[in-house]
This record gives C-alpha cells, sequence and structure tokens, in this order.
C-alpha cells in the first residue's frame, strides 16, 4: 500500500502549506477519532460508530489513502443494519490498514515540511 | 461562513475560501447551534455547510433560519442529494474537495448573487421586516433611515417603520447612489432633499444634521448651478 500523490497534486494542488495544515491535523486529531471510533464499537453505540466512521472517511483520502474511504464506507453501513459481527470484522481491517497508515503519513508529512515534496 | 463540527474539514474550507478573492470568511462555527445564532444576526451571502453534525443537522439548521443565504452542502455523504435539491441549495460537494471543484462551486454562487442583485436593481423595491411582517416599499417613496437605539426608523412619504437593523447593515445592503449616510443616525434619499442649511438639511418637515465629516461628500453628489 501506498500513499496516492496523483490523488494528493489533484487535492492540494502544489499548496505545501495547505497539504503540510491538512496532514498536521490528522496525525493530531486521526488517532483520538479511530479510539473513539473503537470505543463506539465496543459500547455497540451504532449512532457513534456511523458518525465517526462518517468522519473519519475524507480524513483518510486527506492524506493520500482514498480507498480506505471505500473499507470506512462499509462499516457505516454495517452500523447502520447494527451488524456487530460484520462491523467488527471490519473495523479490525480498518485497523490492520491504519497502523501501516500513520508512519507513511508522519513520513510524508516530514518530507513537505523538507520540502522534499 | 463555514459550518463543520469536524476540525479538519473546517480548515479544509477555510484555506479552499483563501484562494478566492470573491469569498472572506465571516465565520467558522464547529456546530449547528453556534451557526444559527450567527447567521440571524449577520447578513451572510452564503453557507459552506457540512450536513451531519451531532447536535443538529445541517438539514434541521436550514429549518432554523429567518432567511436563506445561498447553501453549498459539503458531505461524505452522497445519499443527502435528494435533499439538498429539495432546499434548492446552490451546490453539493463531496469531502474532500478538491481545488478545482471548490472553484466551480464558488463559480456558481457568484452568478446566483449576479442574478439576485440584477433582480434587485430592476425591481426598484425592498422588503423590511416590521411588526412580524414583510411590507414591501418602493425605494423612492423611502425619505430617510435614522438609527434610534438598537433599532432603524424608515421614514417614507406617507408611514415611518421600525425595523430591527443597523445603519451599518443597510449601508452594506442598499448600495443605491440615492442613498447617502451624512450622520453616524441619518442615511437620506438626496432625491427628497428640500433645502441645505450649514449643518442641518431639510426632508419634508424634517430637519436632519449633517456631520461634518460627511458633508464635502453630500455636497460633492448634489449638482449646482
Amino acid at each position: 500500500m501506498e500513499i496516492d500523490r496523483i490523488y494528493l497534486r489533484e487535492l492540494y494542488m502544489g499548496d505545501r502549506a495547505y497539504a503540510l495544515e491538512m496532514f498536521e491535523l490528522f496525525l493530531e486529531e486521526g488517532t483520538p477519532q479511530v479510539e473513539n471510533l473503537r470505543r463506539a464499537l465496543n459500547q455497540e453505540a451504532w449512532p457513534e460508530v456511523r458518525y465517526y466512521a462518517h468522519k473519519i472517511k475524507p480524513a483518510m483520502a486527506m492524506v493520500g489513502f482514498p480507498g480506505v474511504s471505500l473499507a470506512l464506507e462499509k462499516l457505516e453501513m454495517a452500523a447502520r443494519e447494527e451488524n456487530s459481527s460484520q462491523a467488527q470484522v471490519l473495523f479490525s481491517r480498518f485497523m490492520d490498514l491504519f497502523i501501516k497508515i500513520k508512519p507513511m503519513v508522519a513520513e510524508t508529512y516530514s518530507e513537505l515540511q523538507n520540502g522534499i515534496i | 461562513m463555514i459550518v463543520d463540527d469536524d476540525a479538519l474539514a473546517r480548515k479544509s474550507m477555510e484555506k479552499l475560501c483563501e484562494k478566492t478573492t470573491h469569498l472572506e470568511v465571516i465565520s467558522v462555527c464547529a456546530s449547528a447551534a453556534e451557526a444559527i445564532n450567527k447567521i440571524n444576526e449577520n447578513q451572510i451571502d452564503l453557507i459552506l455547510l457540512d450536513i451531519e453534525m451531532p447536535d443538529k443537522t445541517g438539514l434541521e439548521l436550514l429549518d432554523e433560519l429567518s432567511y436563506q443565504p445561498q447553501i453549498v452542502f459539503v458531505t461524505s455523504n452522497r445519499d443527502y442529494a435528494f435533499e439538498a435539491f429539495e432546499y434548492q441549495v446552490t451546490d453539493f460537494v463531496k469531502k474532500p474537495v478538491k481545488v478545482k471543484r471548490f472553484m466551480a462551486a464558488v463559480d456558481k454562487a457568484i452568478k446566483v448573487q449576479e442574478g439576485i442583485e440584477a433582480y434587485k436593481k430592476r425591481s426598484g423595491d425592498l422588503y423590511i421586516r416590521s411588526e412580524g411582517r414583510y411590507i414591501r416599499l418602493n425605494i423612492n417613496d423611502i425619505f430617510f433611515f435614522e438609527n434610534v437605539g438598537d433599532y432603524v426608523r424608515v421614514k417614507t412619504e406617507t408611514d415611518a417603520y421600525i425595523i430591527h437593523s443597523t445603519l451599518k447593515n443597510i449601508d452594506r445592503n442598499l448600495r443605491d447612489p440615492r442613498f447617502l449616510r451624512i450622520h453616524r443616525t441619518y442615511i437620506i434619499n438626496l432625491d427628497k432633499i428640500k433645502d441645505i442649511k450649514e449643518n442641518t438639511l431639510v426632508i419634508d418637515k424634517d430637519v436632519i444634521p449633517i456631520s461634518r465629516a460627511n458633508k464635502s461628500i453630500l455636497m460633492s453628489r448634489l449638482n449646482f448651478l
């Protein structure tokens, strides 16, 4: 899995300052949001599961992972149907991706800061 | 105005708005409740509005407004497209919003605003809200606007109305060259001046003060033989 740099170029149109702010916010807010999602799922608080999945979706795209949005959309649907086992499986898949994604986002943030990209 | 409960989304909208000189961000709100008061107290031309928010949805927010500015819905969920149509919003953009798509939405909003302004200019009428109703006035019949505490008195040929507004708001929205602010408490219709003395002028039976700062502007707008 790789960051979709073509997608990022379309999104930010070369505005490094804009990209930096978004990456920074993601690195600050991303993990707490995912923790909120996990907590809501464990409590089977389905409206909250939908809400957090819905909010995290565009954030993943903003740091170059638009494909991960699809996994979260499926999780939103599972929450709407209150399908606990399906939701757990989807969340687990998402977490595997998230754990890999975070360091890649941090690295890209660093490259942006240093003007490498 | 930007309304979104998500910090990343709010910042993204702010950064996109910075890319165009056509927009001035007056307010950024993190909830519908925070936004409703600000919208009803100010003249907002355009709202970039999220739909799914914890306290109230963007759709519920629209139901509580005393007027509807232009709306661009900004959301991750295409399911709301039908409702967007029902509310006659200007545009509906999916998050995350790309620069090109944002600019296309801004262009749409500008065209709509130009259409509104053209209609207002053509119609020669305006509406004021007084005592719970909207009253249609012909601009030609208005003598002046007078600041009275938290209200404004609108004096016409036949009547006087009290409206909840400020001269600053009226000055900004009226945009008619016949009207000029000549004192901190008066905006007058230049076509209704009867005579001018040193620091006052007369409209109908009212004697209206002219501030020193506005005297020269007033005199420059009149035709003298």
